[in-house]
Formats: structure tokens, C-alpha cells, sequence
């Protein structure tokens, strides 16, 4: 999608040049940029079979860069329930709280080792609660709390994105 | 197409439509059923 304002004739000598077989569409008016709210180029959306985004990245996004390559490859190949998880987590994970989330989590741990379970989980949750985003510590509450939708055969990824949705 | 949406992972991306290079007309729901890959970039 080429962001042009001067429009298909500004993008075509690109698309030419980079022997494009893939579909290339013309956004003269910005329409993206408010639809979407970005404010910088290049991007790359990822959406599934539902009409579900599963991977975004406003500015920076340059498939010329192997992370990228790699990423939308792997996407390609068949994303996994796991992959689509990370993605969510990756979506939102950063911040300032995240020194201190992460001392909440550390000393939960180490509650946990010694058997203080409650004790751990409420130091897990007020590391969540100050990194909403992490998804290493809101893995951990639920895995303790809800062991069967971990270790009962199957890992149950559709509970999980019901979870993240829920905010819990 | 004025309103700004907030897309988050595992939430649907709102429908637009848009010009290909050629001049005709391409929908994004019109590849329901499908993995669609965008890539927005500019010759700027």
C-alpha cells in the first residue's frame, strides 16, 4: 500500500522496480493514517483468516530487515495459538512500571519457592497490576491458579486470549 | 473513513477500501477466508 499523496504514477516506479507480484493499493488521502491513527511509515499489519489483526507495527517496519522477514514468514507458515499469544504480549509490554512490576514478580517467586503461595500471588498481581502488558507474570497467576487449563493435557490458548481480553 | 480506531491484536480490523495501482477498486473484507499481509510504505 503505497502512502502517496502524489499518488500511483509517485508509486508505481517502485513497485516496477521491486518486481512486485503482490496486490498494490494507493492511499492518496491518508486514509490509513486516520483510520489507523499511525503517524510514521513503513508499517506492516498481519491479519488472519477472521478478519483478526494478529501482528502490528507502525513505523519502523521495514521487510527488508530479517526480524521482519522472519516474523512475517513465520506468520505465513501457519501462525501457532503460542505465536498469536506473544504477539498480543509483545503488543503491549513496555513501560515505566516495569522495574518495579518485575521486584514484585522476583519476590512472588521466591514466596512461591518457599510454599507461600497466596503470599506469591498477591506479589504476582501487584506486578501485574503495575504492567498490565506482562505477559510473564500474568502467565505465571494464571498457571498457579487455574492448573487445569495448563497441565491437563493440551495448553488451552483459547482461555488465555478470553483472559487477556478480559483483562485478567 | 474519519474516525480513528484503537486496533488491538485479536480484535477485527475495521473494513476500508482503496485504489490498486491500476485505478480499480480492492476491499479488505473481501478477503475474508484469507491471511492478508499489509505492508504500508511510500516513495517519500
Amino acid at each position: 500500500m503505497a502512502m502517496d499523496v502524489q499518488g500511483s504514477e509517485k508509486a508505481r516506479p517502485y513497485v516496477e522496480r521491486a518486481g512486485a507480484t503482490f496486490t498494490t493499493l494507493v492511499d492518496q488521502g491518508n486514509h490509513l493514517g486516520l483510520l489507523f491513527g499511525f503517524k510514521a511509515i513503513p508499517n506492516g499489519l498481519l491479519i488472519d483468516e477472521r478478519g483478526l489483526l494478529d501482528y502490528r507495527k507502525f513505523g519502523g517496519f521495514d521487510i527488508r530487515k530479517q526480524e521482519y522477514a522472519l516474523l512475517v514468514e513465520a506468520w505465513a507458515s501457519g501462525a501457532s495459538p503460542e505465536w498469536r499469544l506473544e504477539r498480543m504480549a509483545e503488543d503491549k509490554v513496555g513501560g515505566a512500571e516495569h522495574a518495579r512490576a518485575i521486584a514484585h514478580f522476583q519476590h512472588g517467586l521466591e514466596l512461591y519457592r518457599q510454599g507461600r503461595v497466596q503470599e506469591a500471588l498477591a506479589q504476582w498481581r501487584l506486578g501485574r497490576d503495575l504492567e498490565p502488558d506482562n505477559f510473564v507474570i500474568r502467565k505465571q497467576i494464571w498457571a498457579v491458579e487455574h492448573p487445569e487449563r495448563f497441565y491437563d493435557g493440551d495448553v488451552d490458548y483459547d482461555w488465555q486470549r478470553e483472559q487477556m481480553r478480559l483483562g485478567q | 473513513m474519519t474516525t480513528t480506531h484503537a486496533i488491538a491484536i485479536g480484535t477485527p480490523v475495521p473494513d476500508f477500501s482503496l485504489p490498486r495501482l491500476d485505478g480499480s477498486p480492492w476491499r479488505l473484507s473481501e478477503l475474508r477466508g484469507k491471511r492478508v499481509a499489509l505492508f504500508m510504505w511510500g516513495s517519500w
